[in-house]
């Protein structure tokens, strides 16, 4: 069980903005980075539950993601990382 | 680049998977560190790629994911050491040359000479070779140090150098010493005097007193500028006289051509190979010469990326000579004195102002003359030390 601080939010500055700490990134929930459309990086993926060209649905643990568009392919495969290559047409989560 | 020379060395395999699970298959395959990579899914599963090494132990993970494994392609290094091993010459052949590559990158094959700007450079060889470095030299038992004492002492105009082994290569690497400003000797007591008969017709006195004007006719030896000068106290001060004195001379050039003359020419040419690989050489030629014959050798070596690979090809030009006469007729001789008189021109009278030039051809019964008279603007000052008791 991790438990985490309640975000301070900056006063003078007026921003909106949650202060990002040591904790926050490194986290054990999943990080998922798009860049663009065409590539994805997942961290803390806990395998594969769907595997074409047109839709890719990945075990985040909690939840699932279902990445779809076409021309699909997995770059690249560890135990907790995986990157999605291909055109991005929609991000779907599910419970 | 790396990651494709890192699968070829291993080997990889193309392989498709069909079945009901392939997504498991994949998780089953990270989970247990194997790489998988390039898969791209078909309608009944999915191709991907392997290393050779973690192909061996996918077996259980196929069964656990119910999926089969048809091998589509092979790549790399093992599986050509494969298909080629009962081919003990390729084994054989690549020893040899990974023997021959080891025991020859012991030994030095070329030898550079850099920044050399004065010296000679055979003289420089001949030296470095004396000195035991040269082509095939072994490494270990070539003292750099000694050699670069060695070529110090003998060339005084090095002023540092270096010997640097550089794999098979030898780099010497030169600095010549500056050479010493000349330095005019302007404290000794000197006159200037004239180097050759002329008429004067400009003077231009730096130091000491002139004694002629333009417009003097002068005789070789005659005085021009004195270095005893008077000073106002009526005394005799001696300085070094300077000075430039240009003066109209007259000079006459004799030239002469033979009408009949011998020369010698080559009647025959024998070109003798021989083959040279390491120290050795191999006669590819099997022609024997008298001794009459005059031989000039040509090595040509090999090379690659300027570095010289002890393999090459050695020339022996061998012609033999005979003597032959000729007669030299008016118009032949005109040209060949005219050529002799334009390069005496050239070469000696380079700080001459060359005003007329007046040519006479004669000719005897044995040679063909040819008289030129110049008359030209020269510096004729010269200096002559006053001995002072």
């Amino acid at each position: 069980m991790v438990f985490y601080k309640k975000h301070s939010y900056s006063e003078n500055s007026g921003e909106d903005t949650p202060k990002k700490s040591i904790k926050d990134i490194f986290t054990d929930k999943p990080h998922i980075e798009i860049i663009d459309n065409k590539t994805v990086n997942i961290e803390g993926s806990k395998g594969v539950m769907e595997y074409s060209n047109k839709v890719i649905r990945v075990n985040l643990g909690e939840y699932s993601v279902v990445f779809s568009g076409r021309s699909l392919a997995l770059r690249c495969i560890s135990p907790t990382v995986l990157v999605i290559e291909g055109f991005i047409l929609n991000i779907e989560f599910c419970m | 680049m790396l990651l494709y020379i890192l699968r070829f060395l291993r080997g990889y395999v193309d392989f498709r998977i069909i079945g009901r699970f392939p997504e498991r298959f994949i998780n089953l395959c990270s989970r247990r560190g194997i790489r998988l990579f390039h898969p791209t899914p078909t309608d009944d599963g999915f191709f991907a790629s392997m290393f050779l090494s973690d192909y061996k132990r996918i077996r259980k993970v196929a069964y656990k994911s119910s999926v089969r494994l048809k091998v589509v392609a092979r790549h790399g290094l093992p599986f050509i050491i494969h298909k080629y091993r009962f081919r003990k010459g390729i084994v054989a052949g690549a020893i040899i040359f990974l023997i021959i590559t080891l025991v020859l990158r012991s030994f030095i094959w070329t030898v550079e000479i850099n920044g050399v700007e004065t010296i000679s450079r055979s003289d420089l060889y001949d030296k470095i070779n004396d000195g035991g470095l040269y082509i095939g030299t072994y490494k270990k038992n070539f003292d750099s140090y000694a050699l670069e004492r060695k070529l110090m002492e003998e060339f005084d105009d090095i002023g540092w150098m270096s010997i640097n082994i550089l794999g098979t290569k030898a780099e010497i690497e030169i600095k010549e010493k500056e050479q010493k400003p000349e330095i005019t000797d302007s404290i000794t007591p000197c006159n200037i005097v004239a180097s050759r008969d002329g008429l004067i017709t400009e003077i231009y006195t730096r130091s000491g007193k002139a004694h002629i004007t333009s417009g003097s006719a002068v005789i070789e030896g005659q005085l021009l500028i004195s270095g005893a000068v008077e000073d106002s106290l009526g005394g005799i001060r001696y300085v070094g006289a300077e000075g430039e004195v240009f003066a109209q001379t007259t000079r006459t050039m004799h030239f002469s051509a033979p009408k009949s003359s011998e020369y010698k020419t080559t009647s025959e040419v024998i070109n003798r190979h021989r083959l040279i690989f390491l120290w050795s050489e191999f006669p590819l030629t099997l022609k024997n010469i008298s001794s009459e014959y005059t031989s000039l050798i040509k090595t040509d070596m090999m090379s690659m990326n300027n570095t010289v690979i002890p393999f090459g090809l050695r020339t022996e030009l061998c012609s033999l000579f005979s003597v032959e006469s000729y007669t030299l007729d008016s118009e032949s001789a005109h040209k060949r004195l005219e050529t002799d008189e334009v390069l005496w021109r050239l070469f000696s009278m380079q700080k001459c102002n060359e005003i007329t030039t007046e040519y006479k051809y004669t000719d005897t019964k044995e040679e063909y003359m040819l008289d030129a008279i110049y008359t030209c603007i020269e510096d004729i000052a010269e200096k002559e030390n006053i001995i002072v008791n």
